[in-house]
């Protein structure tokens, strides 16, 4: 078969690529796989075959220790939703963070949530959710600065700052 | 009470409806791909007692649809009307759905997340679609606390919802944009803006929806849709009206032509009624044609109507093909208003 990309040289890298459910064959020579940067980057690509050269092979490597994690609470693995691009509960969530915080980056162009919050939640049902408490609101707004300063939206920066500021003048922590 | 589809809406010559979906999942259970048989049968059944009360509210009361009970035929009507999904006609194991008898909403149980909470609106009106499945969400959130993870938002099966857990979109009729191969243009245009389109069928009918669930707020992403919106319709709007001058005369006759078919024919495949029916939307939206009768001027219920599923159901009994399209025929001929000449 010919790689997709070239039409030239034999494929020798065969992945599918699972988003939302839907399925993509993909088949690429070396030299064009090396361009695209796909074999450790690419989100929920599942490598079938890799067979070239060292970046290949460590990229296999990190994939194998990776592979190993298993949320404890539905005893999903991270190799599952590598194939599948699915989680399985929850926890998976704060389990595979830190490997799929990327990947959610990737499809969402962001990682920080500003909608509509519950009204309710876990423990105190039927009972408005309990406020933040100060610190964490302020680690929140900390990150989301970050991110602003990151995308120079300086105007959203500015009042995040000012939001930041307030809430500890208002619990008398130090500025 | 009005099915959405009879109410009309704003730029309805153009837009057909407006949905909102929320995805949402129970903090106490897995998500459904690790629930087994036994866990989803429970989660439904706790669905469908607490989500009993939504029947008073507002006077919408619903139908509690089980997967396992209804015929092949029901659950296909319902993928025609986008009522419920293909994933959940599909699914393995218990999934049920609980649909308004108005059909203006529907709550997916245990399809892709534990709740698909669905709301349609007629013309172009986000808003109000909006407004409806938000409040039911917040009445089910009092039921049941939610799988949320403080800086990702509400946590789904798919990376690709998560945050809002939102998918809005708008169903257009581009008749003018599709006759002239503009759409592929339009596909990359909006793709930069973080919206997809995809065709539904036959019928020249089109779905813009957004992407990205992820760090805009609902507003955002519903007022960056219309906007997208907006633009495709002026092109329409500018498309037709450039037609219509170049060749008015052969505008009319397509479109009259296009009914006589309709009304006089006696075997009728879908794709071919689908798209006489766009032309008669086309001429109705355009004036050239007039339908008798009160009430709103859209053949989008028709175009349910004509679908296979639909008229199996009517015939009570399942259909070959031939069948169908004689029944197509027999459908669209007692079901066209007369003109107006
Ligand atoms: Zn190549
Ligand atoms: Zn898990």
């Amino acid at each position: 078969m010919l790689c997709e990309k070239c039409h030239e040289r034999e494929a020798t890298i065969f992945y599918t690529e699972i988003i939302n459910g839907v399925k993509n064959e993909h088949s690429l020579c070396s030299e064009c796989a090396k361009d695209m940067e796909f074999v450790d980057e690419l989100p929920f690509a599942e490598l079938l075959a890799g067979i070239l050269g060292a970046y290949a092979v460590e990229s296999e490597k990190k994939e194998d220790t990776m592979e190993q994690v298993v949320c404890p609470t539905c005893k999903l693995s991270y190799r599952d939703f590598i194939s599948q691009g699915v989680l399985g509960c929850e926890d998976c969530y704060n389990v595979f963070e830190p490997l799929i915080e990327g990947n959610i980056k990737k499809i969402q162009g962001n990682n920080i949530h500003t909608g509509k919050k519950p009204l309710y939640n876990n423990m105190t049902m039927a009972k408005p959710q309990a406020e933040y408490s100060i610190i964490e609101e302020i680690q929140i707004l900390k990150e989301k600065l970050n991110e602003a300063l990151r995308e120079e939206d300086y105007e959203e920066a500015a009042s995040l700052r000012d939001e930041i500021r307030a809430l500890r003048e208002r619990d008398g922590i130090d500025a | 009470m009005l099915k959405w589809y009879e109410e009309t809406g704003d730029n309805e010559d153009i837009v057909i409806s407006s949905r909102v979906r929320l995805a949402r999942n129970l903090s106490k259970y897995p998500f459904p791909v690790r629930l087994s048989k036994e866990q989803a049968r429970e989660l439904i059944e706790e669905l469908k007692a607490k989500l009993a009360g939504l029947d008073e509210e507002e006077g919408r009361s619903y139908h509690y649809l089980s997967m396992d009970s209804i015929s092949d035929t029901d659950k296909v009507a319902l993928t025609e009307r986008h009522l419920v999904s293909e994933a959940l006609i599909t699914k393995q194991g218990p999934a049920a759905a609980m649909v308004s008898e108005d059909e203006s909403v529907s709550i997916l149980l245990n399809e892709e997340d534990h709740l698909r909470i669905q709301a349609f609106a007629g013309g172009m009106n986000l808003d109000k679609a909006w407004k409806l499945a938000d409040k039911l969400d917040n009445a089910i959130n009092k039921c049941f606390p939610y799988a949320y993870h403080e800086k990702l938002g509400y946590l789904t099966s798919f990376p690709t919802n998560v945050g809002t857990g939102l998918r809005v979109s708008f169903m257009l009729h581009l008749p003018a944009i599709a006759g002239t191969k503009r759409l592929a243009g339009i596909a990359s245009d909006i793709g930069r803006f973080g919206v997809s389109i995809r065709g539904s069928g036959a019928g020249n009918l089109y779905q813009i929806y957004n992407q990205k669930t992820l760090g805009q707020t609902e507003q955002e992403i519903m007022q960056n849709l219309t906007t997208i919106a907006y633009q495709i319709i002026k092109q329409e709007r500018k498309l037709r009206k450039k037609i219509t001058q170049e060749n008015l005369v052969g505008i009319e006759d397509t479109v009259f032509r296009s009914y006589g078919i309709l009304k006089y024919c006696k075997t009728l495949e879908i794709e071919e009624g689908m798209n006489l029916l766009s032309d008669i939307q086309f001429g109705l939206s355009g004036g050239f044609l007039k339908f008798e009768g009160q009430g709103k001027k859209s053949v989008y219920p028709l175009m349910m109507g004509i679908q296979p599923a639909h008229l199996q159901r009517l015939a009570g009994k399942p259909l070959d093909k031939v069948k169908r399209d004689r029944c197509r025929a027999d459908y669209i001929r007692e079901h066209l208003p007369e003109l107006i000449i």
